[in-house]
């Protein structure tokens, strides 16, 4: 009888286990989902910011990657087609590495010469495709909320 | 004189917090009633100080004293008073003394409100909200600028500087002479809109201070039972509500205003804010399960630790520029201290966490799969999960940089990619939940209550996927393969909307059966005598709105963009109503303000021939500050909107550039939230007396079983 009573306790607390190893479980698998989710889409959608230099010496290896340069806009003429939206011009970093741009879209107005410039796009070797231009200008404002000191824009096509 | 005063009121404000909080430690520690009391005192004196001391600011902003280096940073002569006003959070020292008044009138509410139910907690809700405040007191009191020089004598110049800089970041600071005038507010920021975003956001942040406040109490004192979980649950509710409304305006502005088509970017600043929302939420829903069945003991208090953190947390990313954001502030001494703070908490926290653990056993074990508790585990695990996402995507650029030595961010893309499949498997359990019964659920109830949700959903999925006039509507030329994602989300709406309606009509009829009332009169006693349910299924009818409104922005949306000549058209095609033409009739350029000058395109937008609307997109300039704005020109409908931008002309108006968008189902979205709101205030709202009238009526009646939840 004694040993029926212990059994009787063991029993009624094996549902619980179960319960708590398939809980773990569940959980495990959906923690899973979504570390494997933010591993690929990290993988997936990181744009890596390089300078201008940085790009020249990567070479091939980041010709069909998204990437972030950075620039001061250089004193050769911007030339943009307003019927066409075609927008060309150049960026150079510090060391005097010259990238030429290419936009297909409206024309920044904060776009001139010595302006600081971030394009996002890809680049082939001897071009930038931009899909997005950030114009980073002084402010007056201490506080610099969204699209003061940066105006944005985006590609057509 | 009025910003020496108000220094001294800042002073004293950061000196009596401290006060309080020791005072209400050591008292409780010493069982000392009097110290106590004396702790009590000095919270109410700290919020009245710092009512001074925004009385003091506002009137200095008023008076255009540019003495005040904050008044002359945040305003200028030409803007009307209600601006100079509101210019209090327009900057970073201001806004972190509006932040720690609020804080303090919360502290003071909560410590008198709870004096007499909750008195065993009050000491420890005293020194956590106290410790908060005093340290955000320290940063704008000037208090950390001595650090300066001991930290160049250790050649740490880096840090000396910007500690040095600290002693500027007083509201009140004064300069050396009195500019001719000041800077101005960031016309972008003159909008309603963005004039109560700031304090709804920091009236959500700082609500959130107040439950971590009493966890900890109730941690400390070993009273971890339910009477802190009863305490919070309105303030949790309201902190929640105005963190929501935050989030809901800030949408409203950037769509509205800010003239670039979105609504949500997912921005470091955006997410900072929504992070302890979603934390919050987990939350709000846990503590249920805590509240009926004991459980989750452990995991609600490590969610108050975590929203807390994240308020803080955010606070920070905001003001630090460590992640840059398109509208952070400036990079200041404010970051390392904030970094130095919430690590601190955080770690304090845990701490108190494990040396307690013991008190946070469980009541009961969970059951089974199939069970609302299984269910609300499941919810919660999707919250933190799309927290988790966001807050990796946020810090992406830091860890990147840190760990692989190489700058790189992940946009907006990353957070769609991961979050979008996460928030469609919450909306799922958000319309289970409520068919789910505690414990356990018998196969036979569960299936006769999914049975019309399943069909509702299934044929909406396979009505849009097979019937070809629906399947329009889900097809765009080069997308068919979201076809898929999207057609089921629909059916996860319509299952989702169809529980919720189902929920109400069993109610109504239930009651129906007793007390034999009209349909109406039915609808609003069930609400109104059990509004924490039906509150939160308004809620719930909200987020189906609000996710309508994004599947339709994010997956429908057309853009496109022309340089249309005069009497020249182009045309978008609407996935919803069909085509627009939108012809460019001419530019006019005129002053709609002593400084403002706009310059507006005039589009005549047509379809199938008819005129059906006048559209005016505009960009203005304002001269003062030499700063132009986008002024986006909308066609409202339920279906959709057609929002265009005027995005540059030549040759006085000749040609110009206009890019349009159509935004499907996106008034769904502001709706939504409008419910949101609506059925959150309902949950909230005081129900002493409703319930004595409810238990009265039911003891009359016998019936108990609209009560039911």
């Amino acid at each position: 009888m004694g040993e029926e009573a212990i059994d009787w306790a063991t029993c009624s607390s094996c549902p619980t286990r179960r319960n708590r190893i398939k809980f773990l479980l569940g959980g495990a698998v959906i923690a899973l989902a979504v570390v494997y989710l933010i591993f690929t889409a990290t993988q997936s959608t990181t744009a890596y910011f390089f300078t201008i230099s940085e790009l020249y010496t990567r070479g091939e290896a980041v010709y069909d990657r998204y990437v972030r340069v950075s620039g001061r806009v250089t004193h050769e003429a911007i030339q943009f087609d307003p019927r066409e939206l075609i927008l060309r011009f150049q960026i150079a970093d510090e060391n005097g590495q010259v990238l030429s741009v290419v936009f297909h879209g409206p024309k920044p107005d904060q776009l001139r010469p010595d302006a600081e410039a971030i394009v996002e796009g890809k680049f082939d070797g001897k071009v930038f495709t931009a899909q997005t231009i950030l114009m980073k200008c002084p402010s007056k404002y201490e506080e610099e909320e969204k699209g003061v000191v940066e105006e944005k824009a985006e590609a057509v096509r | 004189m009025a910003a020496d005063l108000g220094y001294v009121a800042l002073l004293l404000a950061f000196v009596l917090s401290i006060f309080a909080a020791l005072a209400a430690w050591w008292g409780e520690h010493r069982r000392t009633i009097e110290l106590v009391l004396s702790a009590r005192n000095a919270v109410l004196a700290v919020a009245g100080l710092l009512t001074l001391a925004i009385a003091l600011e506002l009137y200095l902003l008023l008076s255009s004293d540019f003495r005040v280096m904050y008044v002359a940073q945040v305003t200028n002569r030409a803007m009307p008073a209600f601006f100079k006003l509101t210019a209090l959070w327009g900057g970073q020292a201001g806004s972190l003394l509006f932040w720690s008044w609020l804080m303090s009138l919360f502290a003071a509410v909560a410590v008198i409100s709870s004096w007499q139910r909750t008195r065993i907690l009050i000491p420890k809700v005293i020194v956590v909200t106290q410790l908060t405040l005093a340290f955000f007191l320290s940063l704008i009191s000037g208090i950390w600028a001595p650090l300066a020089s001991p930290l160049k004598v250790l050649g740490i110049t880096a840090a000396a500087e910007l500690m040095a800089e600290m002693e500027r970041l007083t509201p009140f600071y004064q300069l050396v002479f009195t500019p001719v005038d000041g800077s101005g507010l960031n016309p972008l920021l003159r909008h309603w809109g963005m004039i109560i975003h700031p304090p709804l956001l920091y009236l959500g942040f700082v609500g959130f201070v107040i439950p971590f406040a009493f966890a900890v109490a109730a941690l400390s004192t070993c009273q971890a039972d339910d009477l802190w979980i009863r305490v919070i649950r309105r303030w949790t509710l309201v902190a929640w509500l105005f963190l929501s409304m935050g989030l809901l305006v800030g949408m409203w502005w950037a769509y509205g205003v800010l003239g670039w088509g979105g609504y949500w970017g997912w921005d470091p600043v955006e997410n900072a804010a929504l992070m302890p929302w979603l934390t919050g939420t987990a939350f709000l829903h846990s503590v249920i399960i805590q509240e009926r069945r004991g459980m989750f003991k452990v995991w609600n208090m490590v969610l108050v630790m975590i929203t807390y953190s994240l308020v803080i947390f955010g606070t920070f990313l905001t003001r630090s520029g460590v992640v840059s954001s398109v509208h952070a502030f400036a990079q200041s001494g404010v970051g390392p201290l904030f970094l130095g703070f919430v690590a601190t908490t955080f770690v304090a926290s845990v701490i108190l966490l494990f040396a307690r653990l013991d008190s946070l056993r469980s009541e009961n074990a969970l059951d089974s799969l199939v069970s609302r508790e299984a269910i609300f585990l499941l919810n919660n695990l999707l919250f933190l999960a799309i927290f988790f996402v966001t807050f990796w995507g946020t810090i992406f650029p830091v860890v990147s940089e840190l760990l692989a030595g190489e700058k790189a961010i992940v946009g907006p893309p990353f957070f769609n990619q991961v979050n979008g499949p996460l928030f469609g498997l919450l909306v799922l359990t958000m319309g289970i939940a409520p068919l789910m019964p505690w414990r356990r659920a018998s196969s036979g109830k569960l299936a006769r209550l999914v049975l019309w949700p399943i069909l509702a959903g299934l044929a909406t999925t396979l009505g849009l996927l097979v019937v070809p006039t629906l399947r329009q509507f889900v097809i765009l030329p080069g997308t068919s393969l979201r076809i898929v994602p999207v057609t089921a989300f629909y059916g996860l709406l319509a299952f989702t909307l169809v529980v919720i309606g189902q929920e109400f009509w069993r109610g109504i009829r239930t009651r129906r059966r007793v007390t034999r009332e009209p349909y109406l009169t039915a609808l609003v006693n069930l609400v109104q005598h059990n509004r924490r349910r039906y509150g939160g299924y308004l809620v719930h009818l909200g987020v189906v709105m609000i996710a309508l409104g994004v599947v339709g922005t994010n997956f429908f949306k057309v853009e496109t963009q022309r340089n249309l000549a005069q009497d020249e058209s182009f045309t978008i095609t609407s996935p919803l109503t069909g085509i627009y033409t939108v012809t460019y009739v001419g530019l006019s350029t005129f002053l709609i303000a002593e400084d403002v000058q706009r310059t507006a395109a005039t589009l005549r937008i047509t379809r199938e021939g008819e005129l059906i609307s006048l559209l005016q997109p505009a960009q203005d300039f304002f001269i003062l500050q030499e700063q132009a704005m986008t002024i986006p020109a909308m066609r409202h409908s339920l279906a959709e909107d057609l929002y265009i931008i005027l995005a540059g002309w030549e040759d006085g108006g000749a040609t110009a550039t206009f890019k349009a968008f159509v935004e499907p189902l996106v008034n769904w979205l502001w709706l939504g939230g409008l419910v949101f709101i609506f059925g959150t205030v309902v949950a909230m709202w005081p129900t002493q007396v409703e319930e004595r009238r409810a238990a009265v009526a039911a003891s009359a009646s016998g019936h108990a079983v609209v009560t039911r939840s």
